[in-house]
């Protein structure tokens, strides 16, 4: 994302920690464990998993602490190594022979709560509602990452094991569905319709 | 359209998609990025079309989803500190940190995740007992007086009181800094308490820009700095709020009877203690507001006044002039046919004088008029006594007030 875009605290804390601050650890911790938890509840229901798996990843930071790399958007590098250390975790413990990460479910529910009046409307929500059943989990997936997370294209294909065309691709593709199926032009026709 | 017109269109979706700039204007607008992009738009119609339609998608898409609860994250974080603890003995890791360290680094970032915790059940803060508990304060007589969490009073003997909280929580009052220590522990045992008595006024800067303008007779309990994924306050008496708008941190004002929950938005709150009302007027934006007692809520728009009457709990909403409810932080008093007895409870406040008068036989009087709050109590008096049928009389323990038979 573009250099305003960076959250320059974490990166701060982050670097902090790299350097041996123990606070920076906690505080990392801290302002980090919550993202991650949300993220992570999207590949399984398993609350005590994640928690698990949230619990590992700051114990590999920790024992790795004097090499971790430097990051701008640590974040993204967190919400990389739940994603792996998940993955490790569900094939354990919920005995999936393989899972490769496209074959991974992405729970997650959007709804719609337009902020102009105009499009506060039942039917409008339920055709984005209906929208997003159209997207394949990865397009969730990159939805969220893009418009939640505020990751660039770059970080999301890593985080999807996809080449950046193909992230590009996919947030293009989910927005064109979502515009489809709301039909913003003959939605805008009959507000004005009926205002007459 | 065409193929080829179809395939543009499709490109200018995409590179407005592309557009990081856009992006971060969507999601965190300032004024600068408001007046570049609306140029944007005005320039050229085809853009600005493309340019609403993900405005309604991205910004309207909210993502329902619950995050972790301060238990489970201690509990993590407690085993964490277990593992390294077991394996080098020596080492202890500082938790809780100094918390406002901690806290300080949660309310400034950009938190990410909106929640639509639509109104919060999480941990609630028992503001009765923090007022209970804090050291009693005159507010017929005393000073400007900020309580802290270590319970230390600071008196500040002005009639307004300008406070400002910068983002990591150091206060200045009136342009002065305040050293104040805040002490570890947890979000609610750091909540500050700003007290405005009888006679005197105040405004509040949040860490997060928000301002808030007191009348006077009225309290406002905030934290140093916002944790924990939502803007919280308690208000009791009158108070004008500008909320500074983030969709990531709800902001809510809590009074003893209600929640109201806001984006950004600007609003007049009025829940005097000793009233028997409490009522919101809308200027603008959009607030929800929840009855706690029966857990109703409801929606108000601008120019929309919310009244709840204490006696019987009934609620309802209707168009007002927002200028009648909002002039007092201009240092004026407009009335159009209001209840006798309300008005004087606000002379009271204002000007901090007792008034004398039997409340029974003044209850279907009304009174208009614009008072100002710098002039004469006199003066004031006096153009009451000429719209409503009471006379006045000053004596050693207040005025007197009676209604002409």
């Amino acid at each position: 994302m573009t250099e305003n875009m960076l959250p320059a605290k974490e990166a701060a804390i982050w670097n902090q920690f790299r350097k041996g601050d123990k606070e920076a650890f906690a505080a990392l911790f801290e302002w980090t464990s919550d993202r991650l938890f949300r993220y992570g509840m999207k590949f399984t229901n398993n609350k005590e998993l994640v928690k698990d798996s949230i619990q590992d990843v700051f114990l590999k930071l920790y024992q790795n602490r004097g090499e971790l790399p430097e990051m701008n958007n640590p974040v993204f590098y967190l919400f990389k190594i739940l994603k792996n250390t998940l993955i490790d975790a569900l094939r354990q413990k919920e005995k999936m022979v393989y899972l490769s990460p496209q074959e991974l479910p992405f729970h997650v529910e959007f709804v719609f709560e337009p902020e102009e009046d105009a499009y506060n409307d039942d039917n409008i929500k339920v055709r984005f509602e209906k929208a997003i059943t159209l997207l394949s989990n990865r397009q969730k997936e990159a939805i969220y990452l893009r418009f939640q997370a505020e990751l660039s294209y770059e970080e999301i294909s890593q985080l999807l094991g996809i080449n950046y065309q193909s992230a590009r691709n996919l947030i293009h593709r989910a927005i064109e569905k979502i515009r489809d199926e709301m039909d913003f032009a003959l939605f805008i026709t009959f507000f004005l319709s009926a205002l007459k | 359209m065409n193929y080829m017109e179809q395939s543009r269109r499709e490109q200018l979706y995409h590179s407005l998609l592309d557009d990081d700039n856009l992006l971060l204007w969507l999601l965190h607008p300032t004024t600068d990025t408001d007046i570049y992009w609306n140029q944007i738009m005005q320039e050229d119609t085809e853009k600005k079309e493309a340019i609403d339609e993900l405005k309604t998608i991205i910004k309207g898409m909210r993502i329902v989803e619950e995050g972790l609860s301060e238990e489970a994250k201690r509990a993590i974080w407690h085993k964490i500190e277990t593992t390294i603890k077991e394996k080098k003995k020596s080492f202890r890791l500082p938790y809780p940190l100094r918390y406002a360290a901690v806290l300080f680094l949660v309310a400034t970032g950009s938190y990410y995740f909106y929640t639509t915790q639509k109104h919060g059940t999480d941990k609630k803060i028992n503001y009765q007992s923090l007022i209970a508990n804090s050291a009693a304060i005159d507010q017929t007589s005393g000073d400007i007086t900020l309580i802290l969490a270590n319970r230390k009073k600071i008196e500040i003997d002005e009639s307004n009181a300008d406070l400002r909280l910068n983002i990591n929580g150091r206060m200045s009052v009136n342009g002065k800094l305040i050293e104040s220590d805040n002490p570890a522990g947890k979000p609610e045992t750091n909540l500050l308490q700003l007290v405005i008595p009888y006679g005197k006024t105040g405004s509040l800067e949040l860490g997060d820009g928000t301002k808030i303008w007191l009348n006077s007779g009225s309290r406002v309990i905030y934290p140093p700095v916002f944790a924990g994924g939502r803007r919280e306050i308690f208000i009791d008496g009158e108070a004008y709020l500008e909320v500074v708008r983030n969709e990531k941190l709800p902001f809510f004002v809590k009074t003893d009877m209600l929640e109201i929950r806001v984006l950004g938005t600007s609003f007049n709150i009025s829940g005097y203690q000793n009233d028997d009302h409490q009522s919101i007027v809308l200027v603008e934006g959009s607030v929800s507001i929840k009855e706690i007692l029966e857990q109703t809520t409801r929606t108000l728009k601008p120019n929309q006044k919310y009244l709840l009457e204490k006696q019987n709990h009934t609620t309802n909403i209707q168009e007002v002039d927002i200028i009648d409810y909002t002039c007092w932080k201009n240092g004026f008093l407009f009335f159009k046919n209001e209840k006798l007895s309300n008005v004087l409870k606000k002379v009271e406040r204002n000007y901090n004088v007792k008034l004398i008068y039997d409340a029974s036989a003044i209850d279907r009087t009304a009174v208009s008029g614009k008072f100002d709050l710098k002039g004469d109590i006199k003066k004031t008096l006096r153009i009451i006594s000429i719209t409503a049928p009471i006379t006045y009389e000053f004596q050693n323990e207040g005025i007197k007030i009676n209604v002409k038979p």
